[in-house]
């Protein structure tokens, strides 16, 4: 059974390339059995599958018309090639927070914390304030506030007293949690004596400049075309078409002088403007897909060429899209994370870039 | 300046806590604890490998079509492959923009996003 797989599937490389690369001709047949059973035999059987194993193949599935198979005819001899080749950039801005702690994470730490505290040197209070300083008053009010303990952000639990040894959490306490812990931090960091030693008014304290939210005014509004949403996810820009209404990434035909990522520079530009500190990752294509073409069943005629549609991917830094001057018809542009694409791009197009979208 | 007598009392042995000891429930939460976080490790070094693996084939995937690709025009099989293959300008100084290197924060900045940047 799997004699017949390779077969298959070096039939297919010699009809697909006449030209085979100068390494492959060289070489004797088991080096061309061997790349014949990599995934390139796999990937003809199940063009939507992303992973390469398979134990038993499969028999050949009714062929729907948009699929990432090299099709059979390309006719390497005179004549124009069936496919139409095209690039295209799929923008992305990446995660600029990190991923939000979850409550295992948190607890955890918490738990970590005290057991550290619990076998750590006492604090040298003499190393870091020197004695009658403003800072000494200062820390001796914040240290007799946190009874005596010098940590922090371990809650209220002494490691070094009588219970030291009840250093677990209850559960439902909030004593771990990342807002609980920037408070406590925020609250310590406020200046409580003056610089003369005196002891400031509880009303004349300068709160401390708080961080800014995770969540921004973007998010609340649901406002997909802002950059600063999402901050913690992958955004991805998408367009849309106005002829066909259908979304999609900026793209581009290859012209003879090009290579892909010129063209795909060239389609974010006339998709949406040069305001973009933008780069682009690489030459290499991260996703792919082959729109066959339409030939009659007769004559082998060719009605409608194909395309083969090349993805590259780029982020961005700064700026904005913007479609006024578009040459492309597009109406309306979207930055998007990876679960709102899918739910927005045509099956087919999410299919073939799946495979390329971030962990996050 | 610091006392050095100070300094090695502070940490002489007496000073410094003993080891901690567990009562045999209290360690078995504890063992629970430790082993609920190996897998909390490994279930997100997993999660990370299966999309890195993800990514590389579907980048290999491309490259095979785009080997097999011949075109634009009249450019013979392989040529836009071996473009992309060309590793000019990818290593040294410009290779990578310097805003590429900006790191991760748990909290954004005044303002998250600069949508008003141009391009000079």
């Amino acid at each position: 059974m799997m004699s017949a797989a390779p077969g298959r599937g070096a039939a297919a490389l010699l009809r697909g390339s006449q030209r085979v690369c100068l390494q492959c001709t060289r070489s004797s047949t088991p080096l061309l059995l061997l790349r014949t059973t990599t995934p390139t035999t796999t990937s003809l059987l199940h063009p939507r599958r992303t992973f390469a194993a398979e134990a038993v193949p499969s028999p050949i599935p009714e062929q729907p018309t948009t699929t990432s198979q090299p099709p059979p005819p390309p006719s390497p001899g005179p004549g124009p090639s069936p496919y139409h080749i095209k690039s295209a950039l799929i923008l992305t801005r990446p995660p600029l927070l990190t991923r939000l702690p979850t409550p295992f994470e948190s607890s955890f730490y918490l738990y970590q914390k005290r057991l550290n505290e619990r076998l750590v040197a006492p604090f040298r209070k003499d190393y870091y304030f020197k004695q009658d300083t403003a800072h000494d008053l200062e820390w001796r009010i914040k240290i007799k506030e946190r009874h005596g303990v010098p940590a922090k952000d371990i809650g209220r639990y002494n490691p070094r007293g009588r219970m030291a040894w009840n250093d677990e959490v209850l559960v439902g306490s909030t004593a771990s949690s990342p807002s609980t812990l920037t408070e406590v931090l925020l609250k310590d960091a406020e200046v409580r004596v003056s610089e003369d030693g005196e002891l400031i008014a509880p009303e004349e304290i300068v709160p401390v400049e708080k961080p800014m939210p995770r969540r921004t005014e973007a998010d609340d509004k649901d406002d997909k075309t802002r950059l600063d949403r999402k901050l913690d996810e992958t955004l991805y820009l998408v367009v849309k078409h106005g002829r066909t209404g259908k979304w999609g990434f900026p793209m581009e035909q290859v012209t003879t002088e090009e290579a892909l990522h010129h063209t795909a520079k060239r389609a974010l530009q006339e998709a949406a403007g040069v305001n973009m500190n933008a780069w682009i990752v690489g030459r290499v294509p991260v996703a792919h897909r082959v729109v066959a073409p339409e030939v009659e069943p007769e004559t082998k005629k060719l009605v409608r060429r194909g395309d083969k549609i090349f993805y590259l991917k780029g982020r961005i830094m700064a700026g904005q899209a913007d479609l006024s001057g578009n040459t492309q018809g597009l109406t309306e542009f979207r930055w998007l994370t990876q679960r709102e694409m899918k739910k927005v791009l045509p099956e087919e197009v999410w299919e073939s870039v799946k495979g390329m979208v971030e962990l996050r | 300046m610091i006392n050095l007598l100070r300094h090695f009392a502070i940490l002489s042995p007496q000073r410094i806590p003993a080891p901690l000891r567990m009562a045999r429930n209290r360690y078995l939460r504890h063992w629970t604890i430790h082993r609920a976080w190996l897998l909390f490790r490994r279930q997100q070094r997993e999660a990370r490998e299966k999309t890195w693996m993800r990514q590389y084939q579907s980048m290999n995937r491309a490259c095979e079509e785009l080997r097999l690709t011949s075109g634009p025009g009249t450019r013979e099989e392989g040529y836009l492959f071996r473009m992309a293959m060309e590793k000019k300008g990818v290593y040294g100084l410009k290779g990578v923009p310097i805003e590429y290197a900006r790191a991760q924060t748990e909290t954004p900045a005044r303002t998250p996003w600069d949508h008003e940047w141009k391009r000079d």
